[in-house]
């Protein structure tokens, strides 16, 4: 690592929006709705405001008061009514953060209770903002036969959470009615058009500062959009420079909500435990005003067996609104949910066809040649049989899980013998793809534009990158095919004034698609080099597949899938339901690794995520705590193109650990977090 | 004296007839002990009392002390300090579950104080400083017809928190007894009915009991502990029989602990069960 | 109301809300500090108050008069910075620009106070930044490289 900037890194150099805060810089503050749900009645106050000091309202706004994500919008400032609790109504603007907190309680709202929307619920119909259905084949052949398996269950698990910090704060300066918006965001190109929108402003006059997002923010592609937009319309209208800081007491932006998501599986296996018919019907919580509802809906169906081959299914997939707040998305929508359902399933099938569950994978896996439900074929080998092979085999996965069973065995004979502790190992697998399904054209496209000329090299690209160390990789790449120095070469973020539009970027995203543009870039004008006249352009272009038809879900949306395997033993203590996880052993292939300690440390965020995720909170288990977690990670690099990685441990580890507790508590797991309260929980 | 600034008032008294002043015209007032903000499911922002005193001077409140039978710290003595100079004569329990709540940089930060009035009563510290025999001495303010005076009374922690918290009181100084618990037990168990912590700790001499104490502790009920069953079980080579383990139990439920049969019963009566086995495990 | 303190060495009067927390007032005059959470848990405001690790946003701005702050500012010329710098270099240690600078002054804290620390102190250090950039067996790693290139300078 390059010791200037590992050095401005520790000395904190590294700027935020928040860091240029001038004496002259207005503070905003929230006025929220208290209630979940209801009509504005009056939104006054009691004392004439000081001077500089100001409130703005939904009608104050000179454009659309929308934030629209191409995929589901929801208002910046509630009008007229509120659909969900900490909805927020107005904007408080003076120079001091302090006055304007006591300003807030001589505002007087008063809103008139309105009845609330039904509760997350899977068997709801009313309530879809959307919903998809598709059958490629009836289970009514397979009914009547008594050789037939049938299996079926019910998964309830709440989503995951966002990472916190950094917050997303927001500043926009104003220099005379040209709107320079400091953000910390992955999606540039949307809070430009949502500010353009709000503000009727042309294009020229908002101009957007990207600050570096690393790893955290890879979850973080709409808040940001909401923070810019309060600064921009605060500093239109009061024609300074203002500064919205998230404080611990904003609620929303604190801690976004989690989303439910239920799951009902129904099967049937032939005795060799074959996967002959999939029924799922599932149902997501998309809070007040639904967001990606059809891409989260839509690559939940994609999904539906998981790592394993079947193509008989009936899917019924939707989003139901509910009184929350919106939801966030992750880098790989649901899924997570939706493949640990699946894992614990395949448990409970391998258990109902008397096999173990490693027998039971082993028969269904997908393998090249076989198809997705879509048309699609698999062009190349997933490894799976490689990836197990690597869990399995330094885990003594065999040997402990059939001792495991033995114990439970011994338990259930007599209960009276109940050890203090037991133990539980279990294998899981899992896949991830990024990119948008949708074909939208604002969601998924990402360009990239090079400048040879005497200065050097320009890169220009869309947003800044998921970790700061891949500028590191790009300039050497480009610093030996063009013999330049790197020091000569330049990025710059979002500068150009067309403004293409371009979807969120992030870490994976980077590696797969940015990577692949740059390393085409440079090839193009180390051809052109010498050939033509300084300065030398070249452009690329990231377009959706042609091969898929989102409509009709036909085809492969997916150029590269990324594949992971974990296996996890762990301890439980009868006496309180305590958990000590013994061993993780983490086996992933996705593709060429450009950075190995940037991939790892993805990995361990990811691991710490899964585990807040499951256990709902660090009470239970404290990653930084004196027992540091013992993980075994591997990459398998079978490919020579980098492939994502975000989002893979989360579809893989969760599903691991609630089956080793289920083996040790003798309890199969429906509900996630796990939570004592949740084992308990009737189905 | 007083500086208004905000929304809250912040006095720096220079000795004791300050302070009386102080909390006899602000019976509010209570001392800065470090807290600010701690409770972190509370999200309202700064947490402060309206009236607080940060004494100038005033060393008592700075100092710890040591009598052959116990250690006296001051309320205003940082709890790393406090953990620095006990750590070879107070009991380990005591350490180690300040190091587990409170992360090195809040332990420089906060004081002895917090331990008295910041903490929630359910907190699992408050139960552990009721079963150590903690005493803590109280300053009170009386207004009497001619002068305001004060009062000091040394009292033990769980007398305190049955008393109804009165204005115009300070906790100034927590003594702890120098007793080296050999065995301890910390366990929560956490059931559809919420949060049950409960601690054991004991002294073991050739495996017979030679002390033991035993508490509970749920939620916004005050600590639970009773002597006797602490006083049967010295001198036993063995913890509890059946019948006693189902008392604790309905002990329990008597004062208002929540039931369940299917999964508190049996933790608790298997934690019971294997209370001894635990204490010959942890050895210091 | 204004206060004088000694800020990185320097001696400074602030002006701010007495109520203000620290880590509001510092984030404007350094640039090591970094208001994360507020509620004293993520450390990402971590400073050394008289010397000792502290959470900023725990701190009220009323109770550091005449108080010694030191941020990360206040020790880059530190022989032990370089150590850290050359530690954390060895160790290829990937940490994120928002924990940075309070993950550095969290080790310096520690290396300054001892020369072979044992497993618990450098837990206790590590444990007071909740970021999970990092994996901390890196971390780890970090640390006993800075501790080495420490004695290295000292003894040779």
């Amino acid at each position: 690592m390059n010791e200037r900037y590992l050095k401005d890194k520790l000395l904190g150099k590294i700027r935020y929006p928040q860091n240029n805060t001038s004496k002259k810089i207005l503070y905003i503050k929230l006025i929220c709705s208290p209630i979940e749900r209801g009509s504005i009645e009056e939104l006054s106050w009691t004392e004439p405001f000081p001077k500089d000091y100001f409130l703005i309202k939904a009608k104050d706004i000179p454009g659309k008061n929308t934030i629209d994500f191409g995929d589901g919008s929801f208002p910046l400032l509630a009008d007229e009514e509120v659909y969900y609790p900490y909805q927020p109504i107005a904007l408080l603007v003076g120079p001091a953060p302090q006055v304007l907190k006591e300003l807030e309680e001589t505002v007087k709202l008063k809103i008139n209770k309105k009845e609330i929307l039904p509760e997350f619920n899977i068997s709801e119909q009313e309530q879809c903002s959307y919903q998809r259905e598709i059958r490629t084949s009836s289970s009514d052949g397979l009914e009547n036969k008594s050789e037939i398996i049938w299996v079926e269950d019910y998964f309830e698990m709440e989503g995951q959470q966002h990472s916190s910090f950094p917050p997303a704060h927001s500043r926009c300066q104003n220099e005379g009615m040209v709107f320079n918006i400091h953000c910390i965001t992955q999606w540039p190109w949307i809070i430009k058009k949502n500010v353009q929108q709000l503000l009727k402003l042309p294009k020229k006059m908002v101009k957007i500062r990207c600050y570096p997002c690393e790893n955290h923010q890879e979850s973080k592609i709409f808040h940001p959009v909401q923070t810019a937009s309060f600064c921009a319309l605060a500093s239109f209208i009061s024609k300074k420079n203002c500064l919205f800081q998230i404080n611990p007491e904003d609620n929303y932006f604190y801690a976004p909500p989690k989303g439910k998501v239920g799951i009902y599986l129904k099967a049937a296996c032939n005795h060799r435990g074959e996967l002959l018919h999939l029924k799922l019907d599932f149902s997501l919580e998309g809070g007040a005003y639904p967001l990606w509802s059809k891409e989260r809906v839509d690559r939940m169906c994609f999904f539906t067996s998981g790592v394993y081959h079947c193509r008989n299914l009936e899917i019924h997939g939707k989003m139901q609104r509910t009184t929350s707040m919106p939801t966030g998305l992750f880098p790989d929508g649901d899924l997570s949910s939706l493949l640990t359902s699946i894992e614990l399933f395949s448990n409970i099938m391998a258990e109902e066809c008397k096999m173990t569950p490693l027998e039971w994978k082993t028969v269904n896996l997908i393998k090249r040649g076989n198809g997705w439900f879509t048309g699609a074929l698999l062009a190349r080998n997933p490894s799976l049989d490689e990836l197990i092979k690597a869990v399995v085999e330094p885990s003594d996965y065999q040997r402990k899980y059939s001792a495991y069973q033995y114990q439970n065995h011994l338990i259930k004979k007599d209960s009276s013998k109940k050890p203090q502790k037991s133990k539980g190992i279990a294998l899981s697998l899992g896949c991830i793809a990024n990119n948008f399904l949708t074909q939208q054209r604002d969601q998924s496209p990402a360009t990239i534009s090079m400048t040879l000329d005497q200065q050097g090299l320009s890169i220009e690209l869309p947003a800044p990158p998921g970790h700061g160390q891949l500028y590191k990789i790009w300039s050497s790449m480009a610093s030996e095919a063009l013999s330049i120095d790197e020091n000569n070469i330049r990025f710059d973020i979002y500068k150009s004034e067309e403004n293409n539009p371009e979807g969120p970027s992030c870490f994976s995203r980077n590696v797969t698609i940015i990577h692949h543009q740059i390393k085409q870039c440079i090839n193009q004008i180390a051809k052109k080099r010498f050939r033509e006249p300084l300065p030398l352009f070249e452009t690329r272009r990231f377009r959706r597949s042609r091969n898929w038809d989102d409509d009709n879900f036909k085809g492969h949306p997916y150029q590269h899938l990324s594949w992971g395997a974990a296996v996890v033993e762990l301890e439980l203590n009868h006496e309180d339901n305590s958990i000590n996880i013994q061993q993780i052993y983490i086996v992933l292939e996705s593709g060429k690794i450009l950075l190995p300690s940037v991939a790892s440390s993805v990995v361990n965020q990811a691991i710490g995520q899964s585990l807040q995720w499951i256990f709902k909170s660090t009470e239970n288990y404290n990653p930084m705590g004196e027992n540091t977690l013992p993980f075994n990670l591997q990459f398998l690099e079978t490919s020579k193109e980098p492939k994502a990685l975000d989002g893979l441990v989360q579809n893989i580890l969760p599903a691991a650990i609630m089956q080793a507790i289920a083996q040790a508590s003798c309890k199969n797991q429906h509900f996630l977090p796990v939570t004592p309260g949740n084992w308990e929980r009737k189905k | 004296m007083a500086k208004k600034e905000g929304i809250n008032q912040i006095y720096q008294p220079r000795n004791w007839n300050d302070i009386i002043k102080i909390v006899d015209n602000k019976g509010n007032a209570q001392l800065y002990t470090g807290q600010w903000n701690k409770n972190l499911k509370v999200q309202g922002g700064l947490d402060l009392h309206s009236h607080l005193i940060v004494p100038q001077g005033l060393e008592e409140l700075k100092r710890i002390g040591r009598t052959e039978e116990h250690i006296e710290v001051g309320a205003l003595v940082s709890l790393e300090e406090f953990i620095n100079t006990g750590k070879k004569i107070l009991p380990i329990v005591l350490f180690d579950q300040i190091r587990k709540d409170f992360p090195l940089p809040l332990r420089n930060s906060l004081k002895v104080g917090h331990l008295l009035k910041g903490l929630q009563v359910s907190n699992p510290l408050i139960l552990l400083l009721c079963l150590l025999d903690c005493s803590l001495e109280r300053k009170t303010f009386k207004t009497g017809k001619k002068k305001t005076h004060l009062k000091t009374q040394w009292l033990y922690l769980q007398q305190h928190l049955q008393d109804k918290y009165s204005n115009g009181e300070l906790l100034c100084t927590l003594r702890v007894p120098i007793y080296r618990w050999d065995h301890y037990l910390i366990r929560n168990i956490q059931y559809s009915g919420g949060l049950l912590t409960i601690i054991a700790l004991a002294d073991l001499t050739r495996g017979y009991v030679s002390d033991f104490r035993l508490g509970f502790i749920y939620e916004e009920l005050k600590p639970l502990r009773n002597k006797e069953w602490e006083a049967s079980i010295m001198g036993r080579k063995n913890l509890f029989n059946q019948k006693e383990k189902e008392n604790i139990y309905q002990y329990l439920l008597d004062n208002g602990v929540p039931g369940d049969e299917e999964y508190l019963k049996p933790s608790l009566l298997m934690i019971l069960d294997n209370l001894l086995y635990h204490f010959q495990d942890r050895e210091y | 109301m204004t206060i004088e303190l000694f800020l990185n060495g320097e001696h400074k009067k602030l002006t701010a809300q007495a109520d203000l927390a620290l880590s509001q007032v510092l984030q404007l005059e350094c640039r090591g500090v970094n208001p994360g959470c507020g509620k004293g848990y993520c450390g990402c405001c971590t400073v050394l108050l008289n010397g000792k690790l502290t959470y900023s946003c725990q701190i009220p701005f009323f109770s550091v008069k005449n108080q010694s702050i030191m941020t990360v500012e206040g020790i880059q010329t530190s022989n032990i910075f370089s150590d850290i710098l050359k530690g954390m270099k060895r160790a290829k240690l990937d940490i994120c620009d928002y924990c940075a600078p309070a993950r550095t002054l969290s080790f310096y804290s520690l290396l300054k106070r001892a020369d072979r620390p044992n497993n618990q102190e450098i837990q206790e250090v590590l444990s007071s930044i909740h970021c999970s950039c990092t994996h901390i067996p890196l971390l780890n790693q970090a640390i006993f490289y800075s501790l080495e290139e420490k004695y290295t300078r000292l003894h040779g």
